[in-house]
């Protein structure tokens, strides 16, 4: 392998390193156990991505589903990590649905985003053009007051 | 071919489904994805799959770096040392495979 392939097939020791301050935060950790907590990580990685494989290969699919990847967690001992992944992954699917929705939205309505864009541009200005001539007529309003109160306290004085 | 088709249909749904779940890691999927690959048994790994393996190292090595910390807070120390992960592995059944993987 060359360096840049040793490079790029293993976790970023840096963003590890961010990773370990915020499961700790404030205490410092020497640099032999950064470097251990590393090779942790790749090993973690290589060894359930290796079972999730061999889960996958069995059941003749090409592709490594989460499926394959929570029974190889229980295989290798981590059932214990079953439930709150289980868990994070229901939270992701909600989120892809919602997307969904939306862009579903965005079909139904028959407009192009550019067109709804405009749209939306168009209601802005009409919704502008209307607050300043509430403003306006507001203003006026104060001004006839301010007069008629004026007119009043001259014709008391006199 | 056919088979081939197949596969680049799937890897193009795979890929818009891949955005979801990209930024939910604090560790880079991209990589995990490429340690995934390095097996060359494998053809395909989906989003979700990357990002459940991503989800589980993250939780690993939180819960194996908490518990090396019992250790330095009870020797009363500052500074989180590799005894203090050795020692997890040794005293913790959870983390007994990691005495038979070379780690140096």
């Amino acid at each position: 392998m060359t360096d840049s392939d040793e490079e790029s097939a293993n976790l970023p020791r840096s963003t590890i390193q961010k990773f370990i301050k915020e499961v700790v935060p404030g205490v410092r950790v020497s640099n032999d156990a950064k470097d251990l907590i590393s090779n942790i990580c790749n090993e973690f990685v290589h060894m359930v991505s290796s079972e999730s494989n061999s889960i996958c290969s069995q059941k003749n699919k090409k592709t490594i589903f989460p499926e394959h990847v929570i029974e190889a967690l229980k295989n290798l001992g981590f059932e214990g990590y079953v439930g709150e992944l289980k868990k994070v992954l229901g939270d992701l699917k909600t989120e892809k649905e919602e997307r969904k929705k939306c862009s579903k939205k965005l079909e139904k309505s028959g407009f192009s985003l550019t067109e709804l864009e405009k749209q939306q541009k168009e209601l802005f200005e009409k919704a502008k053009e209307e607050q300043a001539r509430e403003e306006l007529m507001e203003w006026n309003q104060l001004v006839e007051e301010e007069k008629a109160a004026k007119h009043a306290q001259s014709s008391k004085a006199l | 071919m056919a088979g081939n088709e197949e596969v680049l249909d799937e890897e193009k749904q795979l890929n818009e489904n891949a955005n979801a779940s990209i930024r939910l890691t604090k560790l880079p999927q991209t990589r995990v994805r490429n340690i995934i690959k390095l097996d060359h048994d494998v053809t395909l790994a989906s989003s979700e799959a990357v990002y459940l393996i991503t989800k589980t190292t993250e939780l690993f090595v939180e819960y194996f770096t908490k518990e090396a910390h019992k250790r330095t807070v009870e020797y009363k120390r500052k500074t989180l040392q590799r005894k203090d992960l050795d020692d997890a592995i040794k005293t913790t059944d959870h983390f007994a495979f990691l005495e038979d993987i070379p780690l140096d």
